[in-house]
C-alpha cells in the first residue's frame, strides 16, 4: 500500500505542486492544510506517514504546528519545506521535532530524496 | 536617529551592497521557479514618496500585479514584488510549466502561484540578508492585488510613518525570459526608520 502524507501549505499552488511531485513518485496524498492548526487537526484525524510543513502559514505557523504534533505523536515524521532557509529557523524546525527541511523553490528530486530517506 | 534624508554616499553604498546580495539570491530563486535567467539591474537606494513608488511601478504597465508583504523579526518594514499584468500571467504559465500563451485571466491557482513567487522571492532575498547581517528576518503571508497602478498600491503596502512621507526604499528591477518569454518585474524593499538605524549599525556605518 502506498504510504501517504499529509501536505501542509497555506498556498495552494505549492500544494498542489507538491501532490504532484508525491503522487509521481507512487505517494499518496492522505490531505492538505492551509494553516498549522488545520495541520495539527488533520494529523490526528489521518495519522499519515509524513507530513511537509511550511512555516509561515496563517492562525499556526509551521514550528509551533510541528511541536504540536510531536506532543501528539513524538515518532511524527515531517519534513519542512519553507521559502525560510536561515540558519537560525533550520535549527528551530529541528529542535521542535522536523526530521529534514527542504528549502523553496526546490528540484523535485529533492523532495523525493528526503521523503524517502525519512520512510525507509 | 538616522533619517532617511540623512544618507550619505557611504552609507548608501552600504546598503545598496545589502540589497545587492539580497537581490542576487532573490533571482537565483526565481530562475528556479521559473527555469529562465534572471538578470537585476543595479539597486536604487532612495529616499522616496508613496507617489513616486506609484510612478515606478506604473513603468512596469499600467495593470500591475503587485505581492505585498511585511518584513517582522529583527528588522521592520514592508516588501513589494510587482509586475505588469501581461508579465504576471506568463509568470504564472512558467511556474505552472505550462506553454506560455497570451494573457489570460488569472485563476486561484494561479493568483496562489504569483504569492507563492512573492514569498520565495522575498524570502530568498531576506535569507541572504539575514545570513549577511546576523539577524532573524520574516516575511509575512503574502497578499496580492491586481488592476490599474493607482487602485493595486495601496496605502497599508508603505510603511507607516509620520506624516505618510518619505518612504525609505530599495528597490531592484528584474528581467529575464527566454525565446518565448520577457519578464520586467521590481522588488521593493522598505525598511520602517527605526530598521534602517538598525542596518547601518549591523554593518558598522552608524
Amino acid at each position: 500500500m502506498a504510504q501517504r502524507i499529509l501536505i501542509c501549505d497555506d498556498a495552494i499552488f505549492m500544494r498542489t505542486m507538491i501532490a504532484d511531485i508525491l503522487t509521481g513518485a507512487g505517494y499518496e496524498v492522505a490531505g492538505e492544510a492551509e494553516s498549522g492548526l488545520q495541520a495539527v487537526e488533520r494529523y490526528k484525524a489521518l495519522a499519515p506517514d509524513l507530513v511537509t510543513m511550511d512555516i509561515v502559514m496563517p492562525d499556526m505557523g509551521g514550528i509551533d504546528a510541528v511541536k504540536a504534533i510531536i506532543a501528539h505523536d513524538p515518532n511524527a515524521k515531517i519534513l519542512m519545506c519553507s521559502a525560510m532557509g536561515q540558519q537560525q529557523l533550520v535549527v528551530e524546525a529541528v529542535q521542535a521535532g522536523a526530521k529534514d527541511f527542504v528549502v523553496k523553490p526546490f528540484q523535485p528530486a529533492r523532495v523525493i530524496e528526503a521523503v524517502q530517506r525519512l520512510l525507509g | 536617529m538616522t533619517r532617511p534624508d540623512h544618507i550619505d554616499s557611504l552609507r548608501n553604498d552600504g546598503l545598496r551592497e545589502v540589497a545587492t546580495i539580497g537581490a542576487g539570491h532573490a533571482a537565483t530563486a526565481l530562475s528556479q521557479l521559473t527555469d529562465r535567467r534572471i538578470m537585476i539591474a543595479v539597486p536604487e537606494v532612495r529616499t522616496t514618496t508613496s507617489a513616486e513608488v506609484g510612478e515606478l511601478l506604473a513603468g512596469l504597465g499600467d495593470h500591475v500585479a503587485v505581492v505585498s508583504m511585511r518584513m517582522l523579526g529583527d528588522l521592520t518594514g514592508r516588501a513589494l514584488l510587482a509586475f505588469g499584468e501581461g508579465d504576471a500571467a506568463q509568470l504564472c504559465d512558467l511556474i505552472l510549466r505550462r506553454e506560455v500563451g497570451p494573457p489570460r485571466a488569472l485563476g486561484e491557482l494561479e493568483q496562489s502561484g504569483l504569492k507563492e513567487v512573492g514569498n520565495i522571492v522575498c524570502s530568498a532575498y531576506l535569507t541572504a540578508l539575514s545570513n549577511f547581517m546576523g539577524m532573524m528576518l520574516l516575511p509575512s503571508v503574502p497578499s496580492l492585488t491586481m488592476g490599474p497602478v493607482a487602485g493595486a498600491l495601496t496605502d497599508t503596502m508603505l510603511p507607516t510613518e509620520e506624516g505618510g512621507d518619505p518612504v525609505f526604499c530599495v528597490d531592484t528591477t528584474f528581467r529575464g525570459g527566454g525565446a518565448d518569454t520577457t519578464l520586467l518585474g521590481a522588488f521593493l524593499l522598505m525598511p520602517d526608520h527605526a530598521s534602517i538605524r538598525a542596518i547601518l549599525e549591523a554593518m558598522r556605518l552608524d
